[in-house]
């Protein structure tokens, strides 16, 4: 007969080694039903029994609050393995067993690997492994994946745990929690149907803990009203969040064998010392601010000189394009529509490659996941998922992959609100817009203008993501785990490389988009020709538009700008190089003496950039990853109403503290 | 053992004195910027040697402060509160090295405006975009805490090899 066993552990403690020793890489791969996540099967002969073993996916817990873990969770409750080997990382014990307690609450059969075992004691850890198995009741094995020891002792613990059978779960927690589970129990028993198909006690815990999967079946059984009036009780006895309580007490237990059974600690090494204030409950969200802030520094101010050198040169070309072209249209053409237009959006060049060097320096070091557990604590208090962090991260490069790497997210309602507030954060291209504007009207505060914009792109995503999730997509979002890497050494080749892959777009857009909407704003600003600008197709545009752009200071030529930068927002710059007549020298000069803006209106007109519509293919994107013409929609007109209240906010508050 | 616990003196006393630099600086700094930003726009309320409109380069000061006076923990014994010293000395460092960038950004940005016809000064040094140049404080005191660094990483050497 065959001996079916399952592997299982935490991500990254070694379990496709291990199912590579056992099989000796003799594998089956396919899909589990009805789903993309693989499934890898094996064999093996040992001590002349034949061994089947299917290595589940990587998980924490069994929660079933991922496909993961749903897919772990039911092929041990549906399928019952023969044996269940839940391969422990010996190094970072207190984490892994907590899988291995909640594969002990399941019942299942478990032999534990003690996996990493060399680096444990390279650590300095002393495991008592006879001590361990004895606590826990189940064979502990001592391995060592990469060198393939202990693969042979492993094998011989999986056969005689086939053949000796666990009954019961041995698991006792907290003497309060255990009374608590144990009159659930009782009660799920007078079930026969129930008690016959899972481990009563596992129903219990799952019961008190609301899951959902294990609720559905609660809903057919003849005792459906009593569970659940009895978990309503013992959720209060229990006192604060079931689950929560219910985790402690494991972590109890946990602290309480590794108390008994390891000696000696981890030396403290540079990764904890980082990990201590990074993490920190008060500093780690300061730290991470001023993080933030000495990266716009970096951007803006160091980029300076390289962008002055960028104007210089189109300046240069524009008096050499005008000096050497007889046609009047086309020189128009060269001068404003090309170089006035494009070249205006392409001396923002350095501040976007320098704000991705920035980034990919601090991402390659491993600080950024370490900014996505802090921020978390925020995020989940405002409703977004832990996840979201990541989308809304890389939202500060480009929306579009942003609201295409959502998809990590599986619950459909954290999802579409991280794809809803994803717009709010700023893109590279909103940055030429914020830096024109900025040194414009800003003067020597153009940084601070920079930067409060991005704070206020993050503050309103939280804002709007509490407000959805308090009335149209209700709910709380679901709990995450996230690994944090080691922290490493950036370096300078590969931060580079980063920094080309992501900065590589902004020219391709520059090269296509970008061009053919700055050709499309000659057109329209020159004929018919000889007319004055005013005059022209986009001067009747804009004059149409004002009046309702009025109440936030913003002329025709403003409204222009906007109205073009739907199509991709750097075309705002380029929109008004092409509309002031400047090249691409003197733009912010020629903004400030035309008195486009005050201080305060180009402050407004920034955040209303920063808000108003998606770009198209943002659009694109939005409608593609929620197939919902709804929530594109939705999308669309609550950003602009959301961009005209802020705006028309920021005119009054302004007017309120005397700005002009 | 005897030469840790004396670095560990030597750094707390260290990390008190950089901590309660950088909270004074930048609790100035903050203080000047929300009351010329918020209070009296009009005005232009300064002290010296420090930037008077620098709201968020003052709220980085007062984070390094605060992370240095984290550190205080060591004389709990609790060694890793070494990760504040740790991080608040590379913190320090990176305002150091950037502030100084922005200077030379701002000189190669006056002999860029020179060389297109504009009169040559040396304002870019003495205030420039950083407001005080290379006066401000937070350059020096970024340097003065490499040897925190340094003690910090001794440190953690040292308890590894005991």
């Amino acid at each position: 007969m065959t001996i079916r066993v399952a592997l299982i552990g935490n991500p990254n403690v070694g379990k496709s080694l291990i199912f590579n020793n056992l099989t000796g890489g003799r594998v089956h791969v396919g899909n589990w039903p009805g789903k993309t996540v693989e499934k890898k099967e094996g064999r093996c002969r040992h001590r002349g029994e034949d061994i089947q073993i299917v290595d589940l996916p990587g998980v924490y817990s069994l929660t079933a609050q991922t496909i993961d873990e749903m897919i772990a969770r039911d092929y041990i409750v549906k399928e019952k393995p023969d044996v269940v080997v839940d391969i422990v990382d010996a190094s970072n014990l207190e984490r892994n067993l907590y899988l291995t307690l909640q594969l002990l609450e399941l019942e299942a059969n478990v032999v534990v690997a003690l996996n990493k075992y060399d680096l444990a004691k390279s650590l300095g850890f002393q495991i008592d492994v006879e001590g361990l198995s004895k606590m826990l009741g189940v064979r502990v094995i001592p391995t060592i994946a990469t060198t393939k020891e202990g693969m042979q002792e492993l094998l011989d613990a999986i056969v005689e745990a086939s053949k000796q059978r666990r009954r019961g779960s041995t698991l006792r927690y907290n003497e309060r929690v255990e009374k608590i589970i144990s009159r659930m129990e009782q009660l799920i028993q007078e079930d026969k149907l129930l008690a016959e198909a899972y481990p009563t006690r596992w129903l219990a815990i799952k019961v008190l803990e609301s899951d959902e999967e294990v609720l559905k079946e609660i809903e057919k059984s003849s005792q459906k009203e009593r569970i659940l009036a009895l978990k309503e009780s013992l959720q209060k006895e229990l006192g604060g969040d079931a689950s929560v309580v219910l985790a402690e007490a494991r972590y109890e237990f946990i602290s309480g064998v590794l108390g008994k059974t390891v000696r000696g600690a981890k030396p403290l090494t540079v990764t904890d010392l980082l990990d201590k204030a990074l993490l920190d409950k008060y500093a780690g969200i300061p730290v991470f601010l001023s993080s933030m802030w000495l990266l716009f520094r970096f951007t803006f101010d160091v980029s300076a000189p390289l962008t002055s050198l960028i104007e210089m040169f189109f300046g240069w070309l524009g008096t050499l394009a005008s000096a050497s072209i007889p046609n009047e249209q086309l020189a128009g053409f060269v001068v404003n529509g090309l170089l006035g237009g494009v070249g205006a959006v392409l001396t923002f060049i350095p501040p976007i490659f320098f704000l991705f060097f920035g980034l990919s320096l601090l991402e390659d070091s491993g600080y950024l996941a370490r900014a996505a557990f802090v921020m978390d604590r925020i995020m989940y208090r405002l409703g977004l998922h832990g996840k979201s962090f990541i989308p809304l991260l890389l939202g500060f490069g480009c929306n579009v992959p942003a609201v295409m790497a959502t998809r990590i997210i599986e619950s459909d309602e954290d999802r579409i609100i991280t794809i809803l507030v994803n717009p709010l954060m700023s893109c590279s291209a909103r940055l030429p817009v914020y830096i024109l504007i900025s040194s414009a009207v800003l003067g020597s505060y153009a940084a601070i203008g920079v930067y409060s914009m991005y704070l206020l792109g993050i503050a309103l995503a939280l804002i709007m993501a509490l407000l959805f999730r308090r009335t149209i997509l209700k709910g709380k979002p679901s709990p995450f785990i996230l690994e944090l890497p080691h922290y490493a050494r950036p370096t300078l080749r590969n931060t580079a490389l980063h920094m080309w892959e992501r900065g590589s777009l902004f020219l391709k857009k520059a090269g296509t988009i970008i061009t053919l909407t700055m050709i499309v704003v000659w057109f329209l600003s020159s004929y018919p020709w000889g007319s004055h600008i005013e005059e022209s197709y986009v001067g009747m545009l804009g004059r149409t538009l004002e009046p309702l752009f009025r109440p936030l200071g913003f002329d025709w030529r403003a409204v222009v700008a906007l109205f073009f930068g739907f199509l991709a927002k750097e075309v705002v710059v380029g929109t008004f190089g092409l509309l002031l007549g400047a090249e691409a020298t003197g733009l912010p000069e020629a903004l400030r003496s035309q008195g486009i803006f005050t201080p305060l209106t180009g402050f407004a007109f920034m955040a209303f950039t920063l808000i108003y519509m998606p770009c198209v293919a943002t659009i694109a994107a939005i409608y593609r990853e929620t197939n919902s013409l709804k929530w594109t929609l939705f999308a669309i007109v609550y950003s602009m109403i959301l961009a005209y209240v802020v705006a028309f906010a920021i005119i009054i508050v302004g007017h309120l503290l005397g700005f002009a | 053992m005897v030469r840790t616990r004396n670095n560990q003196g030597i750094l707390v006393v260290y990390a008190l004195i950089m901590g309660l630099l950088y909270v004074v600086i930048g609790l100035a700094e903050f203080i000047l910027a929300i009351w010329n930003w918020f209070i009296d726009p009009s005005g232009n309320l300064s002290l010296p040697y420090l930037p008077s409109r620098d709201l968020f380069g003052g709220f980085s000061s007062l984070t390094i402060g605060a992370v240095y006076l984290r550190s205080l923990d060591l004389l709990k014994g609790r060694n890793e509160s070494l990760g504040f010293t740790l991080v608040g000395a590379l913190l320090a460092g990176a305002y150091s090295v950037v502030y100084m960038l922005i200077i030379g950004a701002d000189g190669l940005n006056a002999y860029l405006s020179h060389i297109s016809g504009e009169e040559f000064t040396w304002e870019w040094l003495t205030q420039g975009t950083l407001e005080t140049g290379i006066l401000r404080p937070e350059i020096w005191l970024g340097l003065a805490s490499l040897p925190l660094l340094i003690l910090t990483l001794k440190n953690l050497e040292s308890q590894k090899s005991e």
